[in-house]
């Protein structure tokens, strides 16, 4: 059983590697920021979307270009780009999400040359009008890599990328069923290195390894130890480290409200429509990022998710600086409170020191609730 | 620690009279059942002026509560509600006032409706959409579409159909109807004001250069809040006549003027006085990117377009801004730049350290970078920044 969560993992660890494999098979990779960047178009291009991640390395070159008061997610990822990290990229395509990727965005473009630098630009109004504009706009991004690569996306393979991407969502969903259960097969740390392994991998391939961890869990002789059910609430969780000392901790986590998370495979594409219109919609109903949308939503998201996998508390991994989750966390922290769950705050960095104060607060908290 | 602002002009004189009676005005407007709006100073507020509605401006009245230091006592009350210290601090300044006491001019009036657009910080949508839950009223929002480059068709019709969209809106809320005229009428007296402000701004590039920062910052009051009305186009234009005749007279900001300087983004309102310092080195701030974007020229004619136009104006993205800030520093002769960064600002100031490489690398300008915030003065260490600035003012000789 060890080898089969393991495989996750090693996707990764490895993802730089398999990536510069890849391409030495001939193939074409691009990164992207963030669960709004419509990945079926990538993928139906021949291109291996993959998610921009940064790094575990301390950020050295980054400070040149970037004020301090600037998330260290997006920092590390910007060193790493400095640092040569991501060389093998043909492309990266930021979504118009907050403030910092779309500055990042530009410097990107400037300092890093990666030969295709693209932008979508997701919205924040809940209109026809604004519906419309992004059905649009993601047909221009289409056109877009359209001209880069010199060759025509067809309605077969958009068709063909999203029967992949809607097959490898629902067995994200499967696995995320299995953690309903009183005595969940796989840990949250785990849970976490399935999803992000989805984003840095073949979606064909990962959804094998998944059929197959599906088929074998049943068998793990080493579950998960019983804890505290947690719900995680926050964006890009990269490290491990705090999930780690929730569950060393007397915690266990059965879901979440994350971007490496739930949110990005929650929603389907709706396979009725038009393939276009289908990708574009999907990601315009989605269950909405703080970035754009008020949080109501998401915390009914949450909502549902706390009846559904039985969660005894919620804990906030938000990254300091991360304006969008901070301007909704009064509202959802106090709506939750209102529906009697306990919460904690946990402000958190890209990389967390494992002896850090966090985990005296962690403690503390799993204690009053156990 | 801070200090006011020296300022050249009769006209700044008049701006705290005109603020205070703008925002006690919508006070006197919500008592005759007059509709409020809260807008941010980059929104189509042609429109509501059009429909009659009372609009005030959160960003602004920020900036007032920074200025008479009552800013902190709010940005505290916000905190204390959950909300993060890293957060802009013109948001957690107007939320702190909704819940507290004492806010200048008796806080501001409430709205009736929100309406916000998403132009240049993802931040406007976030702190309206807390004010919309605050006032539990509805929140009308314009996707205004991020322009890398240029600006296509495709944006203005969409910018056009979304004006569209708030026009019904803006019917349903306050039962009336809009009259095209009046908002002809309008359109006419916003670009009047922008062609006043531009002529201002063109008469900065004489040498010496007849306003600085410190006047032109209290001056762009009516520009932001109240583009569209009479008010905004008299007032302007005793500021034209007054600049008119400084340059005339070859009347400077410093007595012997021995640098130009450009000054990017928004000031720390606490201390606006930090320009005399500059003074002292015989400095002038001569250009602010930021108080320029708001000269856009509208035609009564075809108000819709025009409108979009105006609000799509590129000040977006690295290339837009780059290309922008070099050509200003030629036409104005600046030779030197002093960036805040500016911890409530990540739209403003993410992109300063390539601005910064861009001036040196195309023209040899040499920038100061220093860190600070708008609206918190909490932080804020006079002796430390200012000796940073006699450095850089050392340096350049």
């Amino acid at each position: 059983m060890p080898t089969l969560i393991k495989a996750f993992e090693d996707l990764v660890s490895n993802r730089h590697d398999n990536a510069i494999k890849w391409k030495n098979m001939g193939k074409s990779v691009f990164g992207y920021f963030c669960t709004y960047v419509p990945e079926e178009i990538i993928h139906a291009a021949g291109i291996i979307p993959v998610r921009m991640m940064g790094g575990s390395d301390d950020i050295t070159l980054a400070d040149v270009h970037l004020p301090s008061y600037v998330c260290s997610f997006a920092r590390s990822c910007y060193d790493q780009g400095l640092k040569g990290v991501y060389s093998y990229l043909d492309g990266v395509i930021f979504p118009c999400t907050c403030d910092t990727i779309i500055a990042l965005y530009s410097i990107w473009k400037a300092d890093i040359k990666t030969p295709y630098v693209g932008f979508v630009d997701p919205l924040c109004a809940k209109t026809e009008t604004a519906k419309k504009y992004f059905r649009e706009e993601v047909a221009r991004f289409k056109e877009s890599l359209e001209s880069f690569l010199g060759g025509e996306i067809s309605d077969t393979s958009l068709q063909k990328s999203i029967e992949i991407y809607n097959a490898n969502r629902r067995l994200l969903k499967e696995v995320y069923e299995l953690r309903r259960s009183s005595h969940p097969p796989i840990s949250g740390v785990e849970a976490l290195d399935i999803v992000k392994s989805s984003m840095l991998t073949p979606k064909e391939e990962h959804s094998r390894l998944l059929e197959n961890l599906l088929n074998k869990i049943s068998e793990r002789d080493d579950p998960p130890e019983s804890g505290v059910r947690i719900l995680v609430s926050g964006s890009v969780i990269y490290d491990p480290e705090i999930l780690r000392m929730i569950e060393n901790s007397g915690g266990l986590i059965v879901t979440d409200d994350l971007c490496t998370g739930t949110r990005y495979f929650w929603d389907l594409v709706n396979t009725n429509l038009p393939p276009l219109t289908g990708i574009a919609d999907r990601y315009y109903e989605r269950i909405p990022c703080p970035c754009n949308y008020s949080p109501e939503r998401r915390l009914e998201h949450i909502l549902s998710l706390i009846r559904d996998y039985n969660v005894e508390a919620v804990v906030f991994t938000l990254q300091k600086f991360c304006d969008p989750h901070l301007f909704d966390y009064p509202f959802i922290g106090e709506s939750l409170k209102e529906a009697e769950i306990s919460t904690l705050l946990l402000e958190t960095e890209h990389v967390s020191s494992p002896l850090g104060p966090l985990k005296t607060r962690i403690e503390a908290f799993l204690e009053t609730i156990q | 620690m801070t200090e006011r602002a020296k300022k050249s002009l009769e006209a700044s004189k008049e701006v705290f009279k005109l603020a205070s009676e703008h925002y006690l005005g919508a006070h006197e407007a919500k008592k005759q059942d007059k509709p409020v709006t809260w807008m941010t100073g980059y929104d189509p507020v042609e429109l509501l002026y059009a429909m009659d509605v009372a609009v005030v401006y959160p960003e602004n009245y920020s900036a007032l509560c920074a200025v008479t230091q009552l800013a902190p006592k709010f940005i505290e009350k916000c905190e204390r509600l959950g909300y993060s210290s890293n957060l802009c601090s013109y948001a957690r300044n107007t939320i702190g006032t909704t819940f507290e006491e004492g806010a200048p001019l008796g806080g501001l009036a409430p709205p009736d409706f929100l309406v916000v657009a998403r132009k240049f910080c993802k931040t406007h949508i976030k702190w309206w959409q807390v004010l919309s839950r605050r006032f539990n009223c509805p929140l009308f929002v314009i996707d205004s579409p991020y322009v890398t480059g240029g600006v296509e068709d495709y944006h203005i019709d969409h910018y056009v159909s979304q004006l569209e969209d708030l026009i019904d809106f803006l019917e349903e809320q306050t039962g009336r109807k809009l009259d095209y005229d009046k908002l002809a009428e309008v359109v006419k007296l916003s670009d009047r004001a922008s062609e006043l402000w531009d002529e201002v701004m063109a008469m900065r590039r004489n040498v010496p250069c007849p306003v600085g920062a410190s006047d032109i910052l209290s001056c762009m009051f009516a520009i932001v809040t109240l583009p569209g009305t009479k008010t905004a186009v008299e007032f302007y234009e005793r500021l034209r006549d007054e600049v008119k005749e400084r340059v005339k007279n070859k009347i400077g900001v410093v007595p012997e003027e021995k640098h130009r300087l450009l000054w990017d983004n928004i000031v720390l309102w606490y201390n606006v006085g930090l320009s005399n310092y500059f003074q002292k080195f015989g400095a002038v701030f001569v250009l602010e990117p930021y108080t320029m974007v708001w000269s856009g020229r509208l035609d009564p004619s075809n108000p819709l377009e025009s409108l979009a136009r105006k609000y799509l104006f590129a000040f977006i993205g690295l290339k837009n801004r780059g290309d922008a800030m070099v050509e200003l520093c030629k036409l104005y002769k600046v030779d030197g730049a002093v960036m805040h960064s500016n911890r409530s600002c990540k739209f403003l100031s993410l992109l300063e350290y390539e601005l910064k490489d861009l001036l040196m690398e195309k023209l040899g300008i040499p920038s100061l970078i220093i860190e600070g915030d708008h609206c918190d003065g909490r932080a804020y260490s006079d002796a430390q920044i200012k000796m940073r600035i006699q450095a850089f003012m050392e340096m350049l000789g």
